[in-house]
């Protein structure tokens, strides 16, 4: 149980507690440099200017010593009703006429608009310049429709007066759901224009707003496609186009010459009146066998530039018609309420083609200059409708045909070849005394426009939907001192 | 006398060719015009002028001389002036061609 133990010493050394040893160490970025400034505009400036308006003087209420007045009058009547007489039998001046000054200045292209989105078919089927002359609008459809028409319109327009003008981007694009084929710009108003499209629909925008696409109001024509529009002046019994109401006229494939009345501060546009150009009214060779009642489709339409109640139309058979708006004749066909009025009051010898151009003379009221598909460009006097006074047979296809604005005896003529060609109906050998040449891709030409304001641009579109701006030369643009009264004795010369 | 200024007046207005007849007194302002308004006044402003200037030419020339008449030929009128010390007599006449 109990056992001898023995104890073996153990040992160990001891180790003692060393000190603790603590080391600071420090570890530092670079310096964070923060820097501010502050810059701020405090100036302002703002200039104001303002015209004066100038009081018209009145003329009526002026002091003045009668019995001195009537002394001078009587000394100085024999003397001036004595140079009177003389200049009017004085030939001196006769056959003389001055010297044009910048000659040498000549045809320029000024621009060729072209829309970089127009769809591929798209031909220029209107313009119309502005009534301040620097804005023009280009509409654009298809030439051919087989049946419905699906394609997209529109309507381009440029500023060509803008300092950001670019010829390949028009200013502003508007759209409509056909085909547009007439254009015209308010005769008042620079932001206001008409569009007529195949469907029959007249819109009306107003451009000032800037981002409204949308049509001030839409009239409907009774599905004929519009192919003219005209803002007329005094037509019977409507007002005077002012910047808010204004007379439109549209005529249609259909045969209805409709009047609406546009007023523009209740954004309105009512139909007024309406004529028809019926199958009866045309002349009797070529009278087709339809029925005598219906429409005839009008082709081109244009107003007496002094009795806008005169018109002539041109119809799809090749007939003209002379027109009156005081007509008062019911043709029997009523249009939304409205009860149509035969207007015909004398039709011009007939062309054997389809009227492209029927347009009064801007310079003389009894001037008519027509054109058709025929290659024959007339000059008629409404004194004999039966014959006209001046005929010249182009030998190129011709497409439109304009009187020139200033020129009283000059007309342009677009080709089919692209070419721009001014005749001077003044002169025996048919010829025209000035060439536009054709696009560097030659189209037939669709449409010509003078400028109003500035007489020495023409515009004419193509059948690609280009359109040239070109700058006249002088001497296709000043008349000659007796071209108005040469106008007079082309048109006196009537053939019994 | 009004009656006789009248009948003067009417009388060279209905002269052939004749669009217009304005009598301006001493200092330039119209007091008889058949013309409108801001026709008369441009008529009267920019023909005074071209008068005195016409005048002080015959003058300079010729101190004893005077301008009695101008006429103003253009491609589409003929415009008479008949100064006098009161009054001034302008003629517009269309051109007969």
């Amino acid at each position: 149980m109990f056992s001898k133990h023995n104890e073996s010493c153990v040992s160990f050394t001891s180790t003692w507690k060393t000190e603790q040893s603590l080391e600071a160490g420090s570890t530092q970025t670079d310096d964070i440099v923060q820097q501010e400034r502050e810059c701020q505009v405090v100036e302002q400036a703002e200039v104001g200017t303002q015209t004066e308006e100038e009081e018209a003087r009145n003329l009526d209420h002026r002091e003045y010593d009668e019995v001195s007045l009537a002394a001078f009058l009587k000394s100085m009547a024999p003397k001036v009703i004595r140079e009177l007489e003389r200049q009017n039998r004085s030939r001196a001046f006769h056959g003389y006429s001055v010297a044009k000054e910048e000659e040498s200045i000549g045809v320029k292209l000024l621009h060729t608009l072209r829309w970089n989105l127009l769809h591929p078919e798209g031909v220029v089927t209107c313009i119309s310049w502005s009534c301040t002359g620097s804005v023009i609008g280009v509409s654009y459809g298809s030439k051919d429709h087989d049946d419905w028409c699906d394609h997209k319109g529109s309507v381009a327009v440029w500023n060509i007066n803008r300092n950001d003008f670019d010829a390949n981007q028009p200013e502003r694009v508007i759209e409509t759901s056909s085909c547009v084929l007439s254009l015209a710009f308010h005769p008042n108003n620079p932001a206001v224009f008409a569009v007529g499209t195949f469907n029959g629909e007249v819109l009306v925008y107003n451009l000032s707003h800037t981002e409204e696409v949308t049509p001030l109001d839409v009239g409907e024509c009774g599905g004929g496609s519009v192919t003219t529009l005209t803002w007329v002046n005094n037509l019977a019994g409507e007002v005077a186009a002012s910047r808010t109401l204004s007379t439109l006229v549209a005529t249609t494939s259909g045969g209805f010459i409709l009047v609406w009345g546009l007023n523009l501060t209740k954004q309105q546009l009512a139909l007024k009146s309406g004529y028809m150009l019926q199958g009866q009214d045309a002349p009797r060779g070529i009278r087709t066998h339809m029925d005598g009642s219906s429409g005839v489709g009008i082709t081109a339409a244009s107003f007496n530039a002094e009795d806008s109640n005169l018109f002539v139309l041109g119809a799809e058979g090749g007939s003209l018609f002379l027109c009156s708006a005081t007509s008062e004749v019911p043709s029997g066909v009523e249009f939304s309420g409205v009860g149509l009025m035969r207007c015909v009051s004398s039709t011009l010898a007939p062309h054997s083609g389809r009227v492209i151009t029927a347009q009064f003379s801007p310079h003389h009221r009894n001037a008519i200059l027509s054109a058709a598909s025929d290659n024959e460009i007339r000059l008629f006097t409404i004194l004999q409708p039966n014959k006209p006074v001046s005929v010249i047979h182009a030998e190129e296809g011709i497409a439109c045909v304009r009187w020139s604005l200033s020129r009283p005896l000059v007309v342009a003529v677009g080709r089919l070849t692209g070419e721009v060609a001014l005749y001077d109906l003044g002169v025996k050998n048919c010829q025209p005394f000035l060439i536009l040449p054709a696009a560097a891709k030659p189209s037939p030409i669709t449409v010509l426009q003078f400028n109003k304001k500035n007489m020495k641009v023409l515009a004419c579109g193509d059948q690609l939907g280009r359109v040239c701006v070109w700058n006249l030369p002088n001497n296709a643009v000043s008349p000659l001192s007796s071209e108005l009264s040469s106008l007079h004795t082309l048109l006196d010369n009537i053939v019994d | 006398m009004s009656a006789e200024v009248e009948e003067t007046l009417k009388r060279i207005q209905s002269h052939k060719g004749v669009v217009g007849v304005i009598v301006v007194n001493a200092e330039g302002i119209p007091i008889k015009s058949t013309l409108d308004n801001p026709t008369t006044i441009q008529y009267t402003g920019l023909i005074s002028g071209l008068t005195d200037k016409a005048r002080s030419v015959v003058r300079d020339l010729d101190p004893t001389n005077d301008l009695t008449f101008l006429r103003v030929r253009s491609k589409k009128h003929e415009i008479m002036i008949a100064p006098d010390k009161e009054y001034m007599l302008i003629v517009v006449q269309n051109t007969n061609e």
